[in-house]
């Protein structure tokens, strides 16, 4: 009898070993994603900028040095292919509305700094972009892809999220719209 | 003596068997050649397939067709090219990019726990097991060990149960 | 106009599957027969229901009805036929339309069969069955519809995803659902068994061969997935421990640990309570790796989109665990053994070994799976398990029971003999020995290879010697000659030289993949234009690249042309030509491989990359031997399943039962 209820003892516990292993992947894999909705404030984060890539910057900066300003939070990589239809009308975007309080900053996802930089050049990209490292941001933004886009308003709540690459009315109007504010 | 018993039937069976052993065997047996003209990549291969395919999770680098792998081949290429030892590359990747690159996740911290957890399953399964077949063991009967005739029952008794077997299906 | 005919069959369906669960358990309860009639009629009229609703789906596919969003994300214009009619199953929405489709043709056949003297257990066979087909079909109309018609209907569709565009496509998928739903009925077996405490093996002799049937289904569909795996993507491999491929293969590992250990149940009245555990666990597996499949909470290679399936996975799985436990706890007693173990070193211990490496290994895939989703919710860094970790691990485990496999025949049942055990492995032992020489002599140094090729040797002359024996006891005997008798031998038992043919299958796969994995070569070469680089015994040559004409009309083709010669004497073994295939509109490319060589030794290359016009081009290229022993042995595991389970005659079974002396001991 003694052996009869170590052996279930023993069973009851394997068995739940095995269930609290499934049911805790499963929780965690279905937790509903804190992604930053319209509406709520942007996570903060740092960077590292890219040395050419400073745009009078400091070289670490984090979203929140940035308050006060109209931030569009760009992300792409330089193997995107989708992310070139959009990175003309960033950099013009850039220029018309930089004194007006605007800052973009491309956040480079999975990607390495000498094809980053060749992109950049290749679009002459003159605002602020640095390195997603280590994934941190985009995890913390739980982007699906890229490119993605998160607009910021002055006040560091997210106005705007589009998941696709931006067209030049969309930058314009929204960030018009953000500025006026 | 069972020899004997084998060698009738099997005089027209063991052809058949010889060719199945071929089969296995010739399959089995060639050289592999390890000559090769001196390749530049072999490094960047060799670091490549200790990296993950950022693109396809679970694929290493090496192994991956993409675009995305082919330019973080050729970021390996040339970062080996001024000079880095493949050791010195492999933990640029994983700062930049996280544990998460790397095909092997280390051997320590709260990784061990990913290595040593199969472990443990396993003994927990035997430790299960053991109590199992000690519950339904009845106590065992005195035998006599190392006397051949027992044996040879055994091995009797298989040859006996194909043949009961055979008469059986007969009837 | 049939599309929105299939979308209210489709709900039909769904409404029928509750009625049919709530029906059965009326009847159970009242004990009232036309209750149960009515629920096994409405579960049987969910599979025509389901069926109207994949011809709705595929009627918007044929007529490229782009106003589905469905069909717009899977076919284009320019789709052929018959990817048209695979791209039901090209994405997850349709995919699990068609999941339900062969789920409800399992419920129909079972709902079909006699139903004598375990007609107790309809009703909760029912109710099971048609639970979880409810929640397949409810979740797949809350959070995939693949009938949703978008406002702004586009002229052209995308198009099927390129890696789907493969003959294996065809099968693969279809034989994956039918592994994994087809495991559903014997669920069903035994949970209706569980709650009308019928402790006998009426659950086990109705659902064994449906079992049997979802085990070689989910075999056949690793092993295809495989293949499409090797053509398709690009890499010389074939599995990859990804999250999707374990999905199948933990099911599929402990439904043979089940299938092994209710042999002792039938045989011997053993191990009651441990089939009923390992039954549910199964489909408890199957579960989880159907919620890994569809619900994208593991990113990997299927690019299957993440949806809001998650949750309700999960919901299904805590429900499934749950009442499986419930009822397994609260039954634990009535299931006890009829019998005693005389001995360890017997049939029954080998099995109880083998039964308890199985589920380690599984447990080893299963921790290997999720061990990345735990350490992100934990401390947040993202690991990734690839491939070192499961060939460390669990590897090991799954050569122990290749070696398990050629000695546990050799056991007889209650008690065995060590010497007698070791005197019948004489043969075996002395030809792995002989290979062993013959390999060292041909130059093979690494002592792993060596180990496992002997231990494949020594369980494939074992199995084959199983034939051999029976043989030779039914010449003698008989005096048949010597086809009659194998023919007969096979007939008179053909669950057990079925079940041999299956081992020797799995000895040919795991040859093969000792072949690729310790001898396979491969390298990434730039080379110019006519010029050449060797790898292995093989010298290759770059002849050119040039445009050519695509497969499919949506996509642009660059080949290139290798002439591949032997390194040791220059004659010629083949020009490959390995292409890339760019799709402008998924912005995708993919990269086709060609293959040379011999059946012992494949010869893998890649077009990788080229520059100046090609000028110089990259290519990768895989020496893969004895790869092909791996698909030979698929065939043969499926023949052995055939052997298997044809009834060439009528059930023998109540024969070896009768046959079974009867040991009247006490359980202390």
């Amino acid at each position: 009898m003694k052996h009869r209820r170590l052996f279930i003892a023993l069973a009851v516990a394997a068995a739940a070993f095995v269930v609290v292993l499934f049911v805790a992947a499963l929780v965690v894999a279905s937790l509903p994603g804190d992604r930053p909705v319209v509406g709520s404030a942007a996570p903060d984060f740092k960077i590292t900028l890219y040395k050419d890539y400073r745009a009078n910057l400091p070289a670490n900066i984090s979203l929140s040095d940035l308050r006060g300003k109209v931030v569009v939070i760009n992300f792409w990589a330089s193997w995107c292919v989708e992310c070139r239809k959009e990175s003309d009308a960033l950099e013009a975007a850039w220029l018309k509305y930089n004194k007006r309080g605007l800052v973009i900053l491309g956040v480079d996802y999975l990607d390495n700094q000498a094809p980053a930089y060749q992109y950049l050049h290749s679009y002459n990209t003159t605002y602020p972009n640095g390195i997603d490292l280590q994934e941190r941001i985009s995890r913390e933004y739980r982007i699906t892809g890229v490119p993605e886009t998160f607009f910021i308003d002055r006040q560091g709540v997210v106005r705007k999220t589009v998941i696709q690459a931006l067209t030049p009315q969309e930058i314009d109007t929204t960030v018009e719209s953000l500025l006026n504010e | 003596m069972r020899s004997i018993r084998f060698t009738r039937p099997g005089s027209m069976i063991s052809p058949l068997l010889l060719v199945l052993l071929f089969a296995l065997m010739t399959g089995m047996v060639y050289s592999p050649a390890r000559a090769q003209t001196p390749n530049p990549n072999d490094q960047v291969y060799s670091v490549a397939k200790q990296l993950n395919c950022p693109t396809c999770a679970g694929r290493n680098l090496a192994d991956c067709p993409t675009d995305t792998c082919m330019q973080w081949k050729k970021e390996i290429q040339d970062q080996l090219q001024q000079g880095k030892t493949p050791q010195q590359v492999i933990s640029y990747f994983k700062a930049r990019f996280g544990p998460g690159v790397l095909q092997e996740p280390p051997k320590q911290g709260a990784i061990l726990i990913l290595w040593l957890l199969p472990v443990f399953g396993l003994l927990a399964l035997t430790l299960g097991a053991v109590v199992f077949l000690k519950r339904v063991s009845r106590p065992a009967p005195i035998r006599v060990t190392g006397s051949s005739s027992i044996h040879d029952t055994n091995n009797d008794s298989y040859v006996q149960r194909l043949e009961d077997e055979v008469r059986e299906s007969r009837e | 106009m049939l599309t929105d005919v299939g979308q209210i069959a489709y709900f039909l369906a769904f409404v029928l599957s509750l009625y049919g669960a709530g029906a059965s358990l009326i009847g159970a309860h009242r004990n009232d027969d036309r209750f149960v009639q009515s629920g096994r009629i409405a579960a049987m009229l969910t599979f025509p229901l389901v069926f109207v609703a994949c011809l709705g789906l595929w009627y918007a596919l044929l007529t490229a009805d782009f106003g589905v969003t469905y069909v717009a994300e899977v076919s284009s214009l320019s789709t052929p036929l018959l990817f048209r009619i695979t791209a039901l199953w090209g994405s997850q929405d349709g995919s699990m339309l068609f999941w339900c489709l062969i789920m409800a043709a399992f419920i129909f056949a079972a709902m079909l069969r006699m139903w004598r003297e375990d007609k107790s257990l309809l009703p909760y066979v029912t109710a099971s069955m048609t639970l979880v087909l409810a929640f397949f079909i409810g979740a797949n109309l809350i959070a995939a519809n693949p009938f949703v018609r978008s406002a702004f209907p586009p002229q052209d569709g995308r198009g099927l995803d390129p890696l789907l565009r493969h003959p294996g496509m065809i099968f693969h998928p279809p034989m994956l659902y039918a592994g994994f739903t087809g495991l559903l009925v014997p669920f069903a077996f035994c949970i209706a068994s569980l709650i009308t405490r019928r402790t006998d093996n009426l659950w086990l002799r109705a659902s064994r061969r449906w079992m049997l049937v979802g085990w070689v289904f989910l075999g056949a569909g690793i092993i295809l997935g495989g293949r499409w795996a090797h053509d398709v993507l690009g890499w010389g491999g074939y599995w990859g421990w990804d999250p999707v491929e374990n999905g199948p293969l933990i099911p599929w590992l402990i439904g043979t640990a089940f299938l092994h250990s209710a042999m002792i149940q039938e045989k011997r009245g053993m191990f009651k309570n441990w089939n009923v555990f390992l039954m549910l666990l199964t489909f408890s597996s199957v579960i989880w790796g159907t919620a890994v499949v569809r619900s994208g909470v593991l990113t990997s290679v299927h690019a299957f989109a993440q949806s809001d399936l998650g949750p309700m996975f999960l919901g299904l799985i805590i429900v499934v665990l749950g009442v499986s436990l419930y009822l397994w706890l609260s039954r634990l007693d009535t299931l006890h053994s009829e019998n005693t173990l005389d001995a360890a070193f017997s049939r029954e211990g080998i099995f109880m070994l083998q039964n308890v490496i199985f589920l380690s290994t599984a447990l080893t895939i299963f921790i290997g799976t999720v061990f990345p989703i735990i350490t992100e919710a934990v401390n947040g860094t993202k690991i990734t398990v690839g491939p070192p970790f499961f060939n460390e691990v669990a590897v090991p485990q799954m050569v122990v029971l290749v070696f398990l496999m050629g000695i546990a025949p050799l056991l007889a049942w209650r008690k065995s003999s060590v010497k007698a055990v070791s005197r019948m492995s004489a043969i075996p032992a002395a030809i792995s020995f002989l290979v062993v020489v013959v390999l060292i002599a041909t130059g093979t140094k690494q002592v792993i290879p060596l180990i496992l090729f002997a231990l494949c040797t020594y369980t494939f002359v074992q199995t084959v010697m199983e034939y051999f024996r029976g043989v030779v006891a039914r010449v003698r005997t008989i005096g048949e000659n010597v086809p009659t008798a194998l023919w007969h031998l096979v007939q008179r038992n053909q669950q057990r030289y079925g079940g041999y043919l299956v081992h020797l299958g799995v000895v040919l796969i795991a040859i093969g993949a000792t072949g690729k994995g310790f001898y396979g070569l491969d390298t990434l070469r730039n080379v110019n234009l006519n010029d050449s680089f060797t790898l292995g015994n093989y010298r290759f040559t770059y002849r050119g690249i040039q445009m050519v004409p695509c497969g499919f009309s949506d996509c642009q083709t660059v080949q290139a042309a290798v002439l591949v010669t032997s390194a040791t004497d220059g004659h010629v073994i083949g020009g490959v030509y390995p292409h890339r295939d760019y799709y402008p509109s998924q912005q995708q490319t993919s990269t086709i491989a060609d293959t040379t060589g011999s059946f012992n030794e494949e010869v893998y290359v890649i077009l990788g990359d080229w520059v100046n016009d090609g000028a110089t081009a990259t290519f990768q290229v895989y020496i893969n031997p004895l790869i092909n022993w791996i698909w030979v042995g698929g065939v043969v595991l499926i023949l052995g399943f055939l052997v298997a389970f044809w009834r060439l005659e009528p059930e023998t079974e109540t024969r070896s039962v009768k046959s079974m002396r009867v040991i009247g001991v006490p359980s202390p």
